[in-house]
């Protein structure tokens, strides 16, 4: 497992504000606000494939009466994700469950490098929240035909399935709900752009993920979690 | 922002039923716009009504050159597409706070307001749902991301939009269009 200086996908980097309105940086200033005004007992953390998981009537439904808060950011790599954890994104907080989806946008890097990136942000939320049980969950393929970067995610998932278990806390949920058909396409009643999920894709995986979620909850010692808002 | 229009509740209500297509494609500019319109997406039908929304992403372009990208746009439409009204939404502002892209966008519709009325069978509708408060900001309850709309951003803009295609169909003179689904 590479990380630290020897892996790029492993350095924590904020992103640049190259299209001049600094998006970025105001979504990450809400996130850190958000720590301060909120206790979640759910968090998600990753790319545009949490961030949009809000926008549909599911979060609604299964995650925000759990106390979840998205910190998803449509376009960051593992690199983003480890920038905005360590610059205040998990202060005041002390969820019992952390979801991290990210990885799909690492164009830049190697799949043992993207799997490397991963690890190091399950690291950091060792140090940081000890008590989080984290839910990993794993890439999703993408693009209406078999195309490279199926295989790379494919691989990064692989290599994690092997690296995780000798992590602390954590634990690898493969979601893919079938969404590659028998011919090899994906459909875009699932992926509306062959990437970004629709309201039918994210019920599919968004199933088992709750029910992950409410397992690792009720395991917690303290006060039973109420589930129902 | 035509893209997501279709993955919230709203296309299905106010659109579908009038037999929408949607084919925006997140990312695309102006050029992107073109190509897609002169290789095919305009081949084997015959729309009553086109509305076009593009402009925002067109970062290496000065609000001049978007504008006239547009306008190219809405040219190209009324030569395959005669029979089209045309609907060109207005940029909206984006970033949390006042940003030269907010001064951009608004240039661009300044310039559609003047430029567009010497065009054919097109109209400009400014659907600016009054994201940005007084502060100057804009809320992620709005836009989730400061650009992308939420689904309470998507009903506030859908309301004028959706009167004005309606009044647009009642004026076309084949059979009525039936509307409710």
């Amino acid at each position: 497992m590479s990380q630290g200086d020897s892996n790029p996908a492993a350095i924590p980097h904020a992103a640049e504000d190259i299209q001049g309105d600094d998006r970025w940086m105001s979504q990450h200033n809400r996130f850190v606000l958000d720590c301060k005004d909120k206790e979640p007992d759910v968090l998600f953390v990753g790319d545009s494939m949490v961030q949009l998981m809000q926008q549909y009537e599911i979060w609604r439904e299964l995650f925000s009466p759990l106390h979840a808060l998205n910190f998803g950011i449509g376009g960051d790599t593992t690199r983003h994700v480890l920038w905005r954890l360590k610059n205040g994104e998990l202060e005041n907080i002390k969820p019992k469950v952390i979801v991290v989806w990210v990885g799909t946008n690492n164009h830049e890097n190697t799949a043992e490098e993207v799997a490397g990136g991963i690890e190091a942000i399950v690291q950091l939320i060792n140090t940081r929240q000890p008590q989080a049980k984290i839910i990993v969950l794993g890439l999703l393929p993408r693009g209406e035909k078999p195309n490279p970067l199926r295989q790379k995610n494919a691989k990064v998932n692989q290599l994690l399935k092997v690296s995780l278990p000798k992590l602390t806390n954590v634990q690898l949920l493969d979601i893919d709900g079938g969404f590659v058909h028998s011919d090899g396409a994906i459909s875009c009643h699932d992926m509306f752009d062959f990437l970004h999920l629709t309201g039918g894709g994210y019920a599919k995986i968004c199933k088992p993920l709750h029910e992950l979620i409410m397992q690792l909850l009720e395991e917690t010692p303290e006060e039973k979690q109420t589930t129902i808002a | 922002m035509v893209q997501l229009m279709q993955q919230y509740e709203i296309w299905r209500e106010l659109f579908s039923p009038l037999h929408a297509l949607n084919f925006g494609i997140g990312g695309d500019t102006t050029r992107h716009v073109l190509w897609r319109l002169k290789n095919g997406e305009l081949e084997n039908i015959k729309p009553k009504v086109i509305v076009v929304w593009v402009g925002t992403n067109n970062h290496e372009n000065t609000a001049e050159e978007v504008a006239g990208g547009i306008e190219a746009i809405v040219q190209l439409i009324n030569t395959r597409q005669p029979q089209a009204k045309i609907i060109v939404l207005g940029l909206l502002p984006r970033g949390e706070k006042p940003n030269p892209l907010r001064q951009k966008n608004a240039k661009v519709n300044q310039l559609l307001k003047v430029s567009l009325p010497k065009l054919t069978n097109v109209q400009l509708l400014d659907i600016d749902g009054g994201f940005v408060h007084s502060d100057g900001a804009i809320s992620c309850h709005d836009m989730f991301d400061f650009l992308h709309l939420t689904g309470g951003g998507y009903a506030k803009i859908c309301k004028p939009l959706h009167e004005l295609i309606m009044q647009l169909l009642e004026e076309t003179p084949e059979e009525k269009q039936t509307t409710i689904a």
